[in-house]
This record gives structure tokens, sequence and C-alpha cells, in this order.
């Protein structure tokens, strides 16, 4: 098994996710996985432009233990 | 060898002496450099009681610990004393290409003391410190004193020398005045430029050439490398600043959602910081109408403020030094409405907002122009934009006469008041006079103070904590008062720290509801996000390094290799919290009395708006201000730091270790 | 043989570490250029002096720049 970190945007399934939202795939998973177990279509992820630690990703990617999965957030400036 | 300098240069302006001392390992330890090392030495050499604007305070330059070393995203400089407008700790942080200049002279940061008879500036190659004549330059504005210095200096320095001065604001001891560098980058804050003013001292030029050194400098290189990758493929496409507004409309009845900090580097190399504006004026985060109005008051605004109209202006952007992001830019505004410059740099958020929305400005074009003339004056545009919307709010409750503001008609919108107001401000001519020394001074002369928005002295930036109730803490809770670049719920939520700190609490979805509540959660949160912007300081980082997370800009795998350290990140965390409790230990030394501060009624939305997504939101900041001191280990009471906690980060030691 | 550096600008990310590393100033981010589709500010010769240190290449964390030898033209 290997823990990612995962940030799902709004509506999407959470209960696999540990308190600092980490959770545990199987080796070799790929992101389509994670996608189907927080319910967010592959459409949806692309609009969204997920990135894996920080770059473009596509669903087939594989997973490495201690990857980020995130999704575009308007965080401020100053 | 780390990536310390290990020295400091002194300098009595009084005198006209200057001393190199070697600082112990010990400290850098302790607190890194940067804002850390400022701390140590101000609080043990400027006496309790000290005239803010007399000899007895010192102006601090210091960079970051981990400038120069081959990591990203370090070239902050921190500008460090004694505040003009709080009474207490000061500091205003800056990017452009100040910092390594200081560290190429061969210091960690340098401190001037004294006071000079004439206008003075002081050189320094590395080699020489000179104390020289400013007269050909006292009474330029910083962009011309800046050109004009290198005019002078650039043909006889082997290596261009690096400019840091005041404008005619700090000449003339406003007490929101700054220091500019590169021609559009400014310490804004705590009324720094005043202080130098008051030192006569016109600016500090360096033309150093020492190397920076680093314990592995491979290992830092190879970090780098990793994440200039990342950023380099990070693209957004065009033209998507059009969907802000609706998406801050969205944001404002959202609940909080813990985000991947890494793309917000997409913002920023887009758009730069404004492309917050038309996000915050439709989600609640901006201020409008001087703090009392909603979205309803500036309807379409935020089309006004769409970021893509910058964008169609820029002409090429540009980094400040070791940044792959490049946030800045420099703008085309030539035969624009309102405008009597050729260009400017992009004006950032905070400035926009301020004399946009917060004033129910609609003229774009007018800001460019106030931009560049605050700019060049090196007066902060936080504090002046605030303190003009006082003015504003003031005049149209006819707490203010046309007499009293030499007949301008300062109505909500008026841009052409406005802009004559700024010119006042900075020149301090008539009514501009009372204005140029910040909303509290002024409100204190005129009256309407109920309308002055200033959190301990110091006006609050453009981001609102009834959005964001985190905010709230920073803006009372820190040493600083009023500032924005601490700490906030959503930047916090972004950063992930709960994965380098063992007691940071993971960020979660939440409602907006429970970020108001006292809770022991909440107060960890608010001393995470200030302990970790403390270290992030020492090292010399930027606030947007910090917002990537710690799993883009790794901090902690930096410090270790840049300095040789293995330590984890609760002990760099300890390192933030010693820095902090350092700075509030300052303010108590000084008289600033830190349970007097407070948000002002409107701030706390009491009463309630309303209207709008902030409708109903009343804070409970006194409550999580005791409890963010709790979690400190000060009292909660009266915030100054216990004795036990004191002893427990090391400080009577590390104030025990002098500099030689 | 003289050396100076040769830059590869697909790597470069304009973070301007090179151009304050020179200790002559020989280096500036003047060269106007596109890094993608951003328009940005890349190193560049900008006066005569460069004294082949390779301080530049150095301290480029990107692995960007190279130093390589060259010749002055007869004259």
């Amino acid at each position: 098994m290997i823990r990612v970190k995962v940030f799902p945007p709004y509506g999407c399934d959470r209960s696999a996710l540990d308190e600092r939202s980490w959770m545990e795939v199987e080796e070799g998973s790929t992101v389509w996985d994670v996608l189907k177990i927080i319910r967010l279509s592959p459409l949806k992820a692309k609009l969204l432009l997920m990135s894996v630690n920080g770059e473009r990703a596509s669903p087939s990617q594989k997973l490495k233990d201690g990857d980020v999965i995130g999704f575009i957030a308007p965080v401020s400036g100053g | 060898m780390t990536s310390f300098a290990g020295k400091i240069l002194c300098i009595d302006l009084t005198t006209g002496v200057s001393e190199t001392r070697s600082v112990p390992e010990a400290v850098y330890e302790a607190v890194l450099a940067g804002k850390g090392l400022a701390a140590w030495y101000l609080y043990a050499h400027i006496p309790a009681g000290a005239d803010p604007l007399g000899p007895e305070n010192i102006l601090c330059f210091a960079a970051g610990a981990l400038c120069g070393s081959g990591s990203f995203l370090t070239g902050r400089w921190t500008v460090a004393c004694k505040s003009p407008l709080t009474g207490g700790w000061g500091d205003a942080n800056c990017g452009g290409l100040f910092a390594p200049a200081i560290k190429q002279c061969g210091y960690d940061a340098i401190f001037v003391s004294g006071v000079s008879e004439k206008p003075v500036y002081l050189f320094c190659d590395g080699r020489k410190v000179e104390v020289r004549d400013a007269a050909p330059y006292w009474g330029l504005d910083a962009t011309e004193a800046e050109n004009a210095l290198h005019r002078d200096l650039d043909p006889v320095c082997r290596k261009k020398p690096c400019v840091a001065c005041i404008g005619q604001a700090g000449e003339k001891l406003s007490l929101i005045s700054g220091i500019c560098n590169e021609g559009g980058r400014i310490a804004a804050r705590s009324g720094v430029g005043a202080v130098m003013g008051s030192k006569r001292l016109k600016a500090v030029v360096l033309a150093g050439t020492k190397p920076m050194g680093c314990a592995d400098p491979e290992a830092v290189k190879a970090l780098s490398r990793e994440l200039g990758r990342k950023l380099l493929k990070m693209t957004m496409p065009s033209g998507l600043g059009v969907f802000l507004g609706v998406g801050g409309r969205m944001m404002g009845h959202l609940p909080y959602l813990p985000l991947d900090g890494s793309l917000t580097s997409l913002m920023f190399k887009e758009w730069g910081t404004q492309g917050n504006t038309s996000l915050a004026i439709t989600s609640g985060d901006g201020p409008i109408k001087n703090w009392g109005g909603t979205p309803r008051d500036v309807r379409l605004m935020d089309m006004v403020y769409n970021p893509e109209h910058i964008n169609r202006i820029e002409m090429a952007k540009y980094h400040c030094y070791s940044c792959p992001l490049g946030c800045g830019g420099k703008l085309n505004i030539r035969g624009r409405q309102h405008v009597t410059f050729d260009d400017t740099h992009k004006p950032e958020y905070e400035t926009i907002q301020a004399f946009g929305a917060l004033v129910l400005n609609k003229s774009r074009d007018s800001i460019y122009e106030i931009n560049e003339l605050l700019n060049r004056a090196g007066m902060d545009t936080i504090s002046a934009g605030n303190t003009v919307a006082w003015a504003v709010e003031c005049y149209e409750k006819g707490i203010l006469t046309r007499e009293q503001t030499d007949g301008l008609e300062l109505t909500w919108g008026n841009t052409e008041a406005i802009l004559t107001l700024v010119h006042k401000m900075i020149d301090r001519e008539g009514f501009g006079d009372a204005l140029a020394d910040g909303v509290k001074q002024a409100s204190e002369k005129f009256g309407g103070t109920e309308y002055a928005m200033h959190v301990g002295g110091q006006e609050p930036g453009m981001h609102d904590a009834r959005n964001d109730p985190q905010l709230g803490v920073h803006y009372v809770a820190e040493p600083a008062p009023g500032k924005h670049t601490v700490g906030m719920g959503i930047q916090y939520g972004a950063m992930s720290l709960c994965d380098i700190c063992s007691w940071a609490p993971p960020a979660k979805l939440h409602s907006k509801k429970d970020d108001i509540e006292d809770t022991e959660t909440m107060a960890l949160v608010s001393k995470a996000n200030a302990c970790y912007t403390m270290l992030t300081d020492g090292a010399g980082g930027c606030y947007y390094g910090q917002m990537m997370g710690v799993h883009m800009w790794k901090l902690v795998d930096y410090l270790n290799a840049a300095e040789g350290w293995s330590y984890d990140g609760d002990h760099y965390m300890e390192v933030g919290e010693r820095i902090q409790t350092l700075r509030q230990l300052f303010n108590v030394k000084q008289g600033y009395d830190p349970a007097a501060v407070a948000l002002p009624r409107r701030m706390a939305g009491d009463p309630p708006l309303s209207d709008g997504p902030l409708k109903g939101i009343t804070l409970r900041n006194r409550e999580q201000v005791s409890a963010h001191w709790k979690a400190f280990g000060w009292d909660e009471r009266t915030g100054v730091p216990l004795p036990e906690t004191v002893a427990r980060l090391g400080i009577p030691e590390l104030l025990s270790l002098e500099g030689s | 043989m003289k050396k100076r550096p040769k830059f590869d600008y697909l790597y470069c990310v304009s973070c301007g570490i090179c151009a304050q590393a020179c200790p002559v100033s020989a280096l500036g981010m003047a060269k106007e250029g596109k890094a993608g589709k951003y328009r940005n500010l890349f190193p560049e010769p900008v006066k005569e002096g460069c004294i082949g240190c390779g301080l530049c290449a150095k301290a480029c964390p990107m692995g960007a720049i190279e130093m390589e030898d060259y010749e002055d033209d007869p004259r």
C-alpha cells in the first residue's frame, strides 16, 4: 500500500481520507483510481486543472508514495 | 560552512563610526537571520522609551538565512525598528534585489543608529563603508534618487550598486512611509520610511561581490531544480480572469476547503497579486466602502478590475531575486486618463483594492497613476488608502467640511478629488499634512474615530477578518499589528503544515461559522501559522513560497541543506516561536500594551452587515486572541510572554550572547 | 582561451540568481523573451567586461548556463 495526499474539490467523497487528507491506495494505483474513490469525474478533474505534486497529470499516471493530488484553488494575494 | 555571513554592520550616524561585528553561531541556530536576527539585536540595543524618530532608534536591513544559497523564493529583505506608527515593534518586508546585495557585502544585516546632521547616504562595497553627502539626492522621489545614484555610481563601481532609498514621504517623516528598491518595490509598513528620514539617511547603496555560502550547494540546487521544473510547466489558459468575479460570489457561500497550495503559483504567474481583486470584491475578502460596504455597493466593479485588463498592458514580467514565479510586471500606461507617467510597476492587489472598492473608485487608470505616485513618494498604499477612505466617509457624513478639506469634494468614487488628496498627502500640503501620518492621527485631530480603521495604530491590509477570522487574530495579536501577511485561514489550509509539524492541526473542510469559535484547535492553527511565517521571515522567504505548501516549497529541507543541519519541522517551528516571542518581549520592553490593541468595531462585525457574504457575522476576536496568546504560552489577558515560556525557548541565553 | 556563459533559455526560470552572482555586473535580466506563454526577462550580457569567472554558471540552480570557450575576432 502507498499513501497519497488528496485535496478533493467541493462535492467529492472524502470518507477515505484521514485527518490530514492522506489516503492509502494499492501500489501501482493510478490517478484514475483515486478519482473513483473520491467520486470525481475525469472531465471535472481536467477542468479543475488537476495536478500531481504541482504538475499537470493525466488520469492514467501511476502514483508513488507521498504524491500530492490537487486542483485549482483561488487563494489570495497581498 | 553555512549560508550565514556571520557578521553584521553597525553604523552610528551621529558619530559616523561604523564597525563590523561577528555574530555567534548559536544566535543563527536560535533565530536564523532576517527578522530573527533583527529581533535579537534590536531587543538588546534599543533602550526602553526610545523616540522612534530619534537617535536611539535603530534601523535594521536584514537578509534572510537562505539568501544566496541557491534556494528559490528566498530573496526577501526585512526592515525592522521601533515603529513610530504603533510605538512597538515595527517591520516591513520587501522583495526586489536588495537582499543578496546585503549578503554580498559580507553581512547578514546592517544596523543604523543615531541621526546625521545633514542628509547622507550609506555606501558599502564589501571593502569600505562610507557615509557620503546626499545633498544632490535629497528632495528627489525614490525612483529619481535611485536613477541618479546609478547615473553617478555605476561608472565607478565594478558591480552595479543596489539601492534602497526613501522618497519625499520618508524625508517629510510621514508615519506611513516606507523604503523603496528597484523603482517600485517597497518595504512599506510600520512607518520605516519615517525612521530612515529622521536619521537623514536618504539611501543605502551596496555594491559588494563577496560570495554567498552554503553547506551543501548541490543539495540546495537539486531542491530548486525540482521546484523550477514544475513551475516552468505551470500555465493556465488565458482569459480566465473574467470568471473570477463569479468564482468569488460562489466562494462567499461555500464552506472552507483544504487546498493544494501548489496551484496558487498559477495565479501569481498569470496575473500577479492583482489577480485577486475581482475575486475579493465579490467573495467578502476585500473590504468595500471603508470596510462598511457590501458587494451591492460595488456592482459590476469586479468587471472593472478583471485582471485581464492589466495583463493586456503588461510589457514584461519581472522577478524578485531567486524567484521563479515572477509576480511582478511593468505596465505601459502612457496616454491613459489621469496618467502623467509612461509606465508603472503592476500595482499589487492591496493598492488596487485600497484605492478601488475601498473608496468606490471605478477608474482603473487613476489607480495606475496613484500607484506610481505613491511608489515614487515612498508611501504605503495600504495605509494611504485606508486614510483616504476615512476622509471620504467623514466628508460624506459631514464630519469634515469643505473648508477643512481645502475645498475638495471627497465623495465616494470621486476620482479627481482622491487623486488630488494623494498629491497633498505626498507633499504634506494643507489637509494632506494631517493625513500623511495615517488614519489614527488624522481621526484624533478631526474626529470620526469610529470610521478610522486601524489596529494599534496601523491600518489593516485589504483582507476582511469577517471573511477569515484568523486574520482578525493576527491583526490584533501580531507584535506589529494590522499586518495581513502573518496568516489567514485560507492560506493555512493551503500549506499542509500538519505534514511537517506534529502539533499543527490539519486543515479540514468546515463551515465558516466554525472559524469564529475560540477553540484550542483554532488557537493552534493561528499559532502554527504565525510560527511558520516567522520561520519564513528568518529564512528570507516569500509569502508565495509559503503559500505553495510544504510539499512544493520545501523550507525544512532547504534549511537543513544550506546550513548543514538535520532538524525536523518541529524544531524549526520552535525557531519561529522563539522569534515571535522575542518580538513581543520587545513590545513589552518598549511599553506597548498588547491588551490595548483591538479591532475597530466595524471590522469585528459589531454590528454585523445585513447583506452580502459577510451578512450576520460578528467575530469573537477578543476570545480568539486570548486563546492564541495562551497557545503561545503568553498571559491570556495581557499578552505578555510568561516567564516559563521565555525560559523554555532559551531566550535569556540567547540575549546573553553578544556580537563582538 | 577565454570563457563566457552560454544560456539554455529552455531551462531558465528568470530567477536572476546568475545576474546577481556576476562580480562585474556583466549580466543583466534584460533579454525580452517568452517563457511558454509569459513575456519574461532573461539574462544576457549587458556590457563588455565579462571576466569568464563562471560564477553565473555555478550559481544557476537550473543548470541553464554553461561556460563555453571562445576566441576574440582578430582585428
